[in-house]
C-alpha cells in the first residue's frame, strides 16, 4: 500500500502546486505570469503520480511489501538534528537564545550515535567529546567559523 | 596553438602554491572518500560548499574537481583488495579486480588500475580542453529556446542514462522543478512556495537537499544494513609492480576504456558509473583472447577497461557542465551551485568572461591525476588502516560533519530543520525506489529553464511551436521525444533492464 501512497502523495503536491500557482497569477501564453511554469508543473506532476498510483495499485502485492520502517535509527537522527538547532538556536518566543557550538555538538553525536545500537554508554560518551574536540579544532581553530561556542558566549 | 598558449597559461594559475594545495587537499580528500563507504563525493562537495563561498573561485573549484576524479582512484583501490566498491563507478572494478587479488597479483591489479586511470584522464581532460571552446562557440548562438529544449534534453537523458523506473525518474524530475521555483521570482519579484518562511526566500538551498539525500540518506541505509565494515581484511600489497607482457595485452582495453569513458562523460546523466559498466560490456563482448584468464577471474582487460572508463568519464563530465550550464549529475549541480555564489553563471561565457578559471582548472586536473598517480601507493597502508575503523565509530562522526556544513551555509537553525525535513522525504523516496539525482538536477536547472520558456514564449508572441520552428531547438526535443518512446516501449524496458544487469551480473 505504500507504494500507491506514493503516488498519491505527488498528485497531492502536484494540485497544491497547481493551487498556489493560479494564485500567483498564471497569466497566459504571451505573457506568462509568476504562476505559469509552476501551474504546468504542477499538473504534470499530479498526472504522474495518477500513473504511479494505478501502476503500483495494479502490481502484485508480493513485490510491493518493503519490510519495516528503520524507526529507532531514523528517530535518532532526526532528533537529534532538532536538539542541534533548538541549542544553537534558541527559541525566540521563549528568550531561550541558545547553548552555543559545543554543547549543541555534543548532544548531536551523542543521540546520533544511540542510532547504530552498537555503542556503548561509555563509548558514546567518549566519541562525543573527541569529535567535538576535533570539529572545535577543525572550524574554530581552522575555519574561524564565528558561531557562538558557550551559553556565555551570546 | 592557441590551444597551446590557453594551457601555458592555466598551468600558470594553478601551479601558484595555493592552488597546488587545494588540488592535493581535494585529491586526497576525494581518494579518501572514495575509499570510505558510505560517504560519496556528492555528500562531501556539499560539506565543503560553505567553504568554498569563503574561497576565491579559482582553488575552490579546484579543490572541488579533485574531490571528484579523485573518488574515482580510491574507489577502484578498496574494490580490487576487499571487494568493496566504494564508489558506484568501481562496482565492475570489483569483478575481476578483487579476482586478481585472490590470486595474489593485488600489486599488479593496483598499479595497473592507477596506470590506466592516469591515462584516461588526461585524455579526458585534453577532449575537455579541446573541445570545450569549440561546443561554447556553438552555444553562443543559442537563443532562448534552444537552451530550453537543451535543459529539457538534459534532464531526460538523465532519466534515460539510469537504470531506474523511467516514470518514477520522471515525477522526480517534475518535483524538482517545482522545488526550484520556491523563493523570489526573477521577473515579477512575487515569493512562492515560501509558506511564509523569510529563510526560503533566497531559494533552497542546493546543498541542503543534496546532503540529506546523498549524506544522511546513506547513513541510514547502511544502519539498517548489516554493517558495512565487516569485510575481509585486506592482505598486504608487497609491491606495485606491471609487466610489460600484462602492460601489452591492458594497453588496447584501456584505450577503449578512455574513449568510452570520454564519450559517456559528455553525455546527460551518463558519467562515470555508466562509463565503466559500458566498457566493461564491450570487452566482456570481445571475449577473452586465447591464453587469458576469463572475465570475472582476474582478466587484465575486464579491470584497466571499466578503470580507465570511469576516469575519461569524470574529466569530460565538466564539459556540458562548464560550456552549456547543464549537470549532469548532482556532483556537477553542486558545482554550479558554487559557481554561482560567486556570481559565475555556467555556460559558454565561462570561457570568455573567466577563461582564466576555466583553464586553471583544465590544467589543475592533469597536475591533480599525476598527483593520485604517484601518492597512490604510498597511502594504500593508511586507507586500508582507516577501512579498519568500525562503521559504528565513523557515522556520527559524518553526521556531524554533515550538520555544521549545513548551518555554516546560512547560519540559521532553520537550515537544520529544512535538512531534517529533507532526510525523512528522501529515505521514503530512496525506500519507494525513486532516485534522487532526477530531483537535484530538476532542482539546479528549475529557475533558468523557466526564465529560457518565459523569455521564449515572449519573444515568439505567445507562440509555443516557436520551439518547434527552430531547428536546432527542433532536433533537441525530438531527441527527447524519442528518448522517451523507446524508453516506453516494453521490448527496450527489458533491453535497458538486461543492460544494467548484466553489466552487474
Amino acid at each position: 500500500m505504500e507504494r500507491v501512497y506514493s503516488g498519491a502523495f505527488l498528485v497531492l503536491i502536484g494540485l497544491g502546486a497547481a493551487y498556489l500557482a493560479i494564485g500567483y497569477g498564471i497569466g497566459d501564453s504571451q505573457e506568462p505570469g509568476s504562476g505559469y511554469f509552476p501551474f504546468i508543473l504542477g499538473l504534470t506532476l499530479t498526472g504522474l503520480g495518477v500513473v504511479i498510483a494505478i501502476r503500483e495499485f495494479r502490481s502484485s502485492p508480493a513485490e510491493s511489501s518493503n519490510g519495516k520502517w528503520p524507526l529507532w535509527q531514523l528517530t535518532c537522527i532526526i532528533s537529534a538534528l532538532l536538539a542541534f538547532a533548538l541549542l544553537i538556536g534558541g527559541v525566540s518566543s521563549t528568550g531561550f537564545r541558545g547553548a552555543g557550538l559545543v554543547p549543541a555538538m555534543f548532544v548531536l553525536v551523542f543521540i546520533t550515535g544511540l542510532a547504530g545500537r552498537k555503542l556503548t554508554l561509555r563509548e558514546n560518551l567518549l566519541l562525543s567529546v573527541v569529535l567535538t574536540m576535533l570539529s572545535m579544532a577543525i572550524f574554530v581553530a581552522l575555519f574561524g567559523i564565528a558561531i557562538p561556542l558557550w551559553p556565555w558566549s551570546y | 596553438m592557441e590551444l597551446l598558449q590557453h594551457i601555458a597559461t592555466g598551468f600558470a594559475q594553478a601551479a601558484t602554491t595555493t592552488n597546488l594545495l587545494y588540488a592535493l587537499a581535494g585529491c586526497l580528500l576525494g581518494t579518501l572518500v572514495g575509499v570510505l563507504p558510505g560517504l560519496g563525493p556528492v555528500a562531501t562537495v556539499a560539506m565543503l560548499l560553505p567553504a568554498t563561498y569563503a574561497l576565491d573561485p579559482i582553488p575552490g573549484l579546484i579543490m572541488m574537481a579533485g574531490i571528484y576524479y579523485g573518488a574515482q582512484y580510491g574507489g577502484s583501490t578498496t574494490a580490487i583488495l576487499i571487494k568493496l566498491p566504494g564508489e558506484s563507478s568501481s562496482l565492475v572494478t570489483t569483478l575481476d579486480g578483487y579476482a586478481m587479488t585472490r590470486q595474489g597479483k593485488a600489486g599488479t591489479a593496483l598499479a595497473l588500475a592507477a596506470l590506466g586511470s592516469f591515462f584516461a584522464g588526461c585524455v579526458g581532460t585534453f577532449i575537455l580542453a579541446a573541445f570545450s571552446p569549440q561546443l561554447a562557440k556553438v552555444a553562443f548562438h543559442f537563443g532562448a529556446p534552444e537552451y530550453f529544449s537543451l535543459m529539457c534534453l538534459g534532464l531526460i537523458g538523465a532519466i534515460a542514462l539510469s537504470s531506474g523506473d523511467v516514470v518514477k525518474a520522471l515525477a522526480m524530475t517534475v518535483l524538482g522543478l517545482l522545488l526550484g521555483m520556491i523563493g523570489s521570482d526573477v521577473t515579477s519579484g512575487e515569493t512562492r512556495f515560501t509558506f511564509g518562511f523569510l529563510e526560503l526566500e533566497d531559494g533552497l538551498e542546493f546543498a541542503i537537499v543534496a546532503m540529506a539525500w546523498f549524506g544522511f540518506g546513506e547513513i541510514i541505509w547502511n544502519l539498517t544494513q548489516s554493517d558495512p565494515s565487516q569485510h575481509d581484511t585486506p592482505q598486504n600489497v608487497s609491491r606495485l609492480r606491471i609487466s610489460w607482457r600484462d602492460m601489452k595485452v591492458a594497453l588496447p582495453a584501456i584505450f577503449r576504456g578512455s574513449a568510452i569513458g570520454t564519450l559517456f562523460g559528455v553525455l546527460p546523466g551518463g558519467g562515470a558509473v555508466l562509463a565503466s559498466f559500458a566498457s566493461y560490456t564491450v570487452e566482456k563482448k570481445l571475449g577473452p583472447k586465447p591464453g587469458e584468464p576469463a572475465f570475472g577471474e582476474g582478466n587484465l582487460r575486464g579491470l584497466a577497461g571499466p578503470e580507465s572508463a570511469n576516469n575519461a568519464g569524470a574529466q569530460t563530465n565538466f564539459i556540458p557542465m562548464l560550456t552549456l550550464g547543464i549537470p549532469s549529475g548532482p556532483v556537477m549541480a553542486l558545482m554550479i551551485a558554487a559557481l554561482s555564489v560567486h556570481d559565475i553563471q555556467a555556460g559558454p561565457q565561462i570561457l570568455t568572461r573567466n577563461a582564466d578559471l576555466f583553464w586553471a582548472l583544465v590544467a589543475s586536473m592533469w597536475i591533480g591525476n599525476l598527483m593520485l598517480l604517484v601518492l597512490n601507493y604510498p597511502l594504500i597502508g593508511i586507507w586500508i588502516r582507516l577501512l579498519a575503523i568500525p562503521y559504528k565509530w565513523l557515522f556520527p562522526a559524518i553526521v556531524l560533519f554533515c550538520t555544521i556544513g549545513v548551518y555554516c551555509i546560512s547560519n540559521s537553525s532553520f537550515s537544520i530543520l529544512l535538512l531534517a525535513f529533507f532526510i525523512l522525504f528522501g529515505y521514503a523516496a530512496k525506500r519507494l525506489q525513486f532516485e534522487g539525482a532526477p530531483l537535484m538536477l530538476g532542482l539546479i536547472l528549475g529557475a533558468n529553464m523557466e526564465e529560457y520558456l518565459r523569455r521564449s514564449l515572449t519573444l515568439s508572441g505567445g507562440d509555443w511551436t516557436v520551439f518547434l520552428y527552430r531547428p536546432l531547438s527542433a532536433t533537441l526535443l525530438s531527441l527527447c521525444g524519442a528518448m522517451l518512446l523507446l524508453m516506453s516501449l516494453s521490448s527496450v524496458k527489458v533491453k535497458r533492464r538486461q543492460v544494467f544487469a548484466d553489466a552487474e551480473a
